[in-house]
């Protein structure tokens, strides 16, 4: 199924684009579709993720408008847009 | 509407007030009911940096009664881009003090309270307890934390806003009511550096909506950002509001007797 990830803030810097199409298979996690998008960028993988492949606590992750309460066993919806969301503040 | 969050007192105008203020006392909804209800306020403002700064003279273009304004240390050149309460001559200086000389000279009328010290654990509950509305705009999250625990304790609503080169976020916590900062991030993110790229013009942008948010809390005008954050890229001018969920396992919300 097809999903799309939007990545926002330093995500995007990480990613060095702004969003991401992805082929992933039916009833995978979130986490998966990140680790997915990860993959040869050790920048963007450890912003996003734990040394043991679980997405930080603290990136905010949207399916499509909602924001995932629990990302890492939350499974993929099709069609959807991730929105990964690594936290900013002020200066 | 009054809210439950509205908790400050209305204070009367002077016909002085009722003339600076004519032209946002038109507003349906608004009027000099809302206007006493802003003269009456006392809003905390965590560091007035890019953030800030424009949330300050908003607020005090606005005739909010009191700002407690908390910022330490002097002003640096590189604070020039987007600090926009500071100036040239005030370099090496107080920026606290700079900002209250250029409020007052805005609203000579307003009360300002000038903290030369950041937010800490020692010394939120003072702070965020004399205060009716917190703006968090903080650069280090050992300071979110500590401002919004403190508020979450006394039930005192927050407008907190951020940005990231040219991306900004906006939301509104209000204790019991929406999710909690903690909720969306419990921990010290270890990424976050101090200085990063912005350009002051998208502080200024959310700067100004946070000064409205914080204006439609203490009216009860509107519908402010409640459990909802608004993401906005002005690279490509996009805009997108995500609703938010609160943690089941967050250690502060946790706190609050079902």
């Amino acid at each position: 199924m097809k999903i799309k990830i939007e990545f926002l803030a330093q995500a995007k810097l990480a990613a060095g684009r702004s969003s991401l199409s992805l082929d992933m298979a039916e009833g995978c996690t979130v986490a998966a579709a990140i680790h997915a998008a990860t993959v040869g960028n050790g920048a963007l993988q450890e912003l996003l993720l734990t040394e043991d492949g679980k997405i930080h606590p603290w990136v905010l992750v949207a399916m499509d408008l909602q924001s995932l309460a629990d990302p890492n066993h939350q499974v993929l919806n099709a069609d959807v847009t991730l929105r990964l969301m690594p936290p900013i503040s002020g200066g | 509407m009054l809210q439950p969050w509205t908790k400050q007192k209305p204070r009367t105008l002077t016909e002085v007030e009722k003339a600076t203020y004519e032209w946002q006392t038109w507003l349906p909804g608004f009027g000099v009911p809302g206007q006493e209800l802003l003269k009456g306020a006392t809003v905390l403002i965590s560091r007035l940096g890019g953030l800030g700064s424009p949330v300050a003279f908003e607020l005090a273009a606005a005739g909010v009664g009191k700002l407690i304004l908390a910022h330490a240390g002097d002003l640096k050149p590189s604070d020039l881009n987007r600090q926009i309460l500071m100036d040239h001559d005030g370099l090496g200086k107080s920026r606290v003090e700079a900002a209250k000389r250029k409020l007052l000279a805005l609203n000579p009328r307003m009360e300002i309270e000038a903290v030369a010290a950041n937010l800490s654990q020692e010394n939120a509950t003072e702070l965020v307890g004399a205060a009716d509305l917190v703006v968090d705009c903080a650069p280090l999250f050992q300071e979110r934390f500590a401002m919004h625990d403190a508020a979450f304790r006394m039930g005192k609503p927050v407008v907190e806003c951020a940005m990231f080169a040219l991306e900004a976020n906006l939301t509104v916590v209000v204790p019991g009511q929406t999710p909690c900062l903690r909720c969306r991030i419990p921990e010290i993110p270890t990424h976050w550096k101090r200085e990063f790229p912005v350009f002051g013009a998208v502080s200024g942008t959310v700067g100004c909506l946070a000064a409205m948010e914080a204006i439609k809390l203490l009216s009860g005008l509107g519908n402010p950002l409640l459990g909802r954050l608004l993401s906005l890229d002005l690279m490509d001018m996009s805009t997108t509001t995500l609703d938010l969920l609160p943690r089941a396992d967050c250690a502060l919300c946790r706190t609050i007797p079902s």
